[in-house]
C-alpha cells in the first residue's frame, strides 16, 4: 500500500509555489513526491533545495510507508 | 538544560544578563565563552538592510539542536550548553543569536563555542530574510552554504 505525505515548503521556495504545504496521496518514494512536486511547480527546479524525510536531511530515495512528512528547504541561512 | 531554542523576535540584553547570573551559583565553572550574533546594516545593490526576518523548521531545528549539544558534550569536557535564536523580526543592532557554553577551563569553551556556532550555522533548519530599507527583501545566504547541491 502506498503512503501518504505532507509536503513542507520553506523560504523562498514559498514564493515559489504559493503555499506552505500540500498533502499527497498514494505516493511511493521520495524521488516520485520530488517529480510531482516539481511538476506541480516547475519554478522550483531554478531554485536550491534540501529534502528532508520526517526531519532528517536526505540525499537518496527512500520509500515510504505510511504518513510521512517532507519537507524542501533552501540552503540554512541561520545566525 | 533548558531545552528551547526559539526566541520570538531580538534576544535582549536583560535576557543575556539573567543567563549569565544563573550560572555564577554553579561553581563547578571557571569559563564561560558567548557568542552574540547581531544584525548588521550591510549596503546591498538594492539598499541598506534595516533587519532579518526569521523563519524555522522549527521541530527539525529542535532534533538538529539535541543531536549537536549531544556531540559536543561527548567530544569536550563542558558543563553546560545554551543557544539561543530569533524567530520574526529583528532589526540592525539586535541580537539574533545567543550561544552560551561553560567549562571548568577556558580551552574546552572556547572550542565547543567556535563548533556549536559553525554547525548551528550549517545543519539548523533557519531561514533569515534581509529586508532592504523601502525596496522590499532579499534571502539572506551563509557563504559557507552556497554550494549545498
Amino acid at each position: 500500500m502506498n503512503a501518504e505525505a505532507e509536503v513542507l515548503f520553506f523560504g523562498n521556495l514559498t514564493e515559489v509555489t504559493g503555499e506552505s504545504s500540500i498533502r499527497l496521496w498514494d505516493v511511493e518514494d521520495t524521488d516520485s513526491v520530488e517529480q510531482i512536486v516539481l511538476n506541480r511547480y516547475p519554478e522550483l527546479r531554478k531554485q536550491m533545495y534540501l529534502i528532508a524525510l520526517d526531519r532528517q536531511l536526505i540525499h537518496t530515495n527512500r520509500l515510504l510507508k505510511n504518513n510521512h512528512t517532507i519537507a524542501f528547504m533552501p540552503p540554512f541561512s541561520g545566525g | 538544560m533548558r531545552r528551547s531554542l526559539f526566541i520570538q523576535g531580538p534576544i535582549s540584553v536583560a535576557f543575556i544578563s539573567a543567563q549569565i547570573r544563573k550560572h555564577q551559583f554553579k561553581t563547578n565553572i571557571g569559563a564561560h565563552q558567548i557568542f552574540l550574533g547581531q544584525v548588521r546594516a550591510d549596503q546591498t545593490d538594492h539598499g541598506k538592510i534595516s533587519g532579518i526576518e526569521y523563519t524555522a523548521y522549527e521541530s527539525m531545528a529542535l532534533e538538529c539542536i539535541k543531536k549537536i549539544k549531544e556531540d559536543l558534550f561527548e567530544k569536550y569536557p563542558i558543563r553546560c550548553m545554551h543557544v539561543y535564536h530569533s524567530l520574526g523580526m529583528v532589526k540592525t543592532g539586535g541580537c539574533s543569536l545567543f550561544i552560551f557554553v561553560s567549562a571548568a577551563h577556558s580551552e574546552a569553551a572556547y572550542l565547543a563555542c567556535q563548533e556549536l556556532l559553525a554547525r548551528v550555522k550549517k545543519e539548523l533548519p533557519i531561514w533569515g530574510k534581509e529586508i532592504v530599507d523601502k525596496v522590499g527583501y532579499q534571502w539572506k545566504l551563509n557563504p559557507a552554504n552556497a554550494n549545498v547541491l
